[in-house]
């Protein structure tokens, strides 16, 4: 039973990793957590389900097209609104982020409605497969595996390319990563875009599980920040530690304790590790020198 | 002998406050140009001016016969400026080596669709990747940074960290090098190891370089010409001994 209840933490895990990472790395690029992330998921995840829908797209091309789409609402976001910001400060910032949200939020309601629309992806949700004992379904394995894809191809891409070096020297320190011959601009805008692409990817593989409606990413975003900062929020690897570790101490919790205060022990826990550990499980506390 | 870098009528001001006033000065290939003056004269405004940081209010700059006026910072990298800061501009979360392979971004290929060649010893990206290296190592070397390379610029002391800006400004090989104050903090023995640098980047990359400074053995050492900025305002330009037998220059230094 306990195999079972961690594969089940994994699996919500997984989702919460790709919201938190998603966070994270914005974050570090622009200081600024975006609270728009998640709603710009499920607007992504409505173009997708549009594209199959409407448009009887087979479904890899809605995948792919939807995806694209989460890029460039990315890059809009950063580009067309927050760069527009005269001499914002974090709090200005923020703001400008949860008004996008908002606007997100109220352009899916007017558009599609609050019905609880039907994503259908071709991996069955009803079969499923034996690994150590323990069953998952088909479309929970391939959440997981989809997720961890992800973090490779992640981790490839800061570690190896030069895409990637330009966004870590950028987070680190602008000024410098500027005279290096770096345009931050364009590279925390891009940040942006990879960003909304983890938070689509999310999306699309929450809502065959959970339904297609406004208010689907409502409550994955909000784990996948807590996962974020219990983990530490400036590490990638940290938070997604953090987003593991969350969905399991849930799926425990609710099983063994309560289901009724499942979703509650998150914060919890939150609040007991911020309280000793301010920088999150794995983070690094770092003080910018003047 | 050509200006390699060349400023008319420079002028910056920040609301009322006019920090650099009407700066005009044309640098020569391969001089030593430094700019002295008391604190807030508006020295590092002017380079702010120059690399793009800050854009100029009024005036123009002028890259090797070329306008860079409002150009941003990363292009102007790209046309061959670099530059050091006053209170240090390091990636501090890494190494020596990290730091000055940055220098190198401008000319890195690496990108997402070439990493299968890096696999691959004799591949493109790997070639690439080796060249840059190399071209580190002998900063590396130049400047005894061997001891800290692969330590973190955050745990390096003051000096070092000084050095290894300096190391990352010649990574992108320059032909204006801009340094600002890069004496400040430094003991008697880095002082003197510094000048002896100066010259050897000089001659050994060929660069043309402008020095803000405060210590005025330094300066009188090692430049060809100074000038001196008071309240944004040039008030001499020319050779360390006039300059410094100047009497508004001495007038503005001891009152």
């Amino acid at each position: 039973m306990l195999g079972q209840l961690i594969l089940s933490g994994i699996v919500a895990g997984s989702i919460y990793a790709l919201v938190a990472l998603a966070m994270s790395l914005t974050y570090k690029s622009s200081e600024v957590a975006n609270f728009a992330q998640g709603e710009m998921a499920m607007f992504s995840t409505y173009i997708a389900f549009v594209m199959l829908a409407s448009y009887q797209l087979p479904f890899w091309l809605a995948f792919i097209g939807s995806l694209v789409f989460a890029f460039f609402l990315g890059l809009f976001l950063h580009f067309g609104i927050i760069r527009r910001a005269k001499e914002p400060n974090v709090l200005n910032l923020l703001i400008i982020t949860l008004g996008f949200q908002i606007f997100l939020y109220g352009l899916a309601g007017w558009k599609w409605g609050s019905e609880q629309r039907v994503l259908k992806l071709p991996i069955s949700q009803t079969e499923t497969v034996e690994i150590a004992g323990t069953t998952i379904s088909q479309l929970n394995l391939a959440t997981v595996i989809v997720a961890l894809i992800l973090m490779l191809l992640l981790f490839v891409l800061l570690k190896f390319t030069k895409l990637g070096l330009a966004i870590k020297a950028t987070q680190q320190n602008e000024t410098a990563a500027k005279i290096n011959g770096i345009p931050t601009n364009r590279i925390v805008a891009i940040t942006f875009g990879i960003s909304s692409v983890i938070g689509a990817v999310a999306g699309i593989m929450l809502a065959p599980i959970t339904t297609l409606d406004p208010n689907m990413m409502i409550e994955p975003m909000l784990k996948g920040f807590a996962a974020a900062v219990l983990g530490g929020f400036n590490s990638l690897v940290g938070v997604v530690a953090g987003a593991f570790l969350l969905g399991i101490l849930e799926n425990l919790f609710g099983f063994y304790v309560s289901t009724e205060f499942k979703s509650i022990v998150a914060f919890l826990i939150i609040v007991i590790v911020l309280y000793f550990k301010p920088s999150g499980l794995f983070g690094t506390h770092y003080v910018r020198k003047v | 002998m050509s200006a390699v870098l060349e400023l008319k009528g420079v002028t910056k001001k920040f609301g009322g406050l006019v920090a650099v006033d009407d700066v005009s000065l044309d640098v020569q290939q391969g001089e030593i140009f430094s700019i002295i003056g008391p604190n807030g004269a508006g020295k590092s405004t002017l380079f702010n001016c120059i690399n793009g940081l800050y854009r100029a209010t009024e005036g123009s700059v002028w890259l090797n016969g070329e306008e860079i006026t409002g150009a941003k910072p990363h292009i102007i990298a790209k046309k061959g400026l670099s530059r050091t800061f006053q209170n240090l501009e390091l990636f501090s979360k890494m190494t020596t080596m990290e730091n000055l392979m940055l220098g190198r971004h401008l000319y890195m290929k690496t990108n997402f669709w070439n990493l299968p060649s890096m696999l691959w010893r004799k591949g493109a990206a790997a070639k690439d990747e080796t060249k840059h290296r190399q071209k580190v190592e002998e900063i590396i070397d130049l400047l005894d940074l061997q001891p800290e390379r692969n330590r973190y610029t955050s745990h390096l002391p003051y000096g070092r960290q000084k050095i290894v800006e300096l190391g990352r400004a010649l990574a992108t090989e320059p032909s204006v090098l801009l340094l600002d104050e890069p004496a400040a903090g430094l003991n008697h023995e880095e002082k003197e190891e510094l000048i002896f640098w100066i010259n050897d980047i000089k001659r050994l990359f060929d660069v043309t370089i402008l020095i803000i400074e405060h210590n005025m053995q330094l300066v009188t050492a090692i430049s060809d010409r100074i000038m001196a900025l008071n309240f944004g305002k040039s008030m001499v330009i020319g050779s360390p001994d006039q300059v410094i037998k100047h009497p508004d220059v001495i007038k503005a230094y001891l009152g």
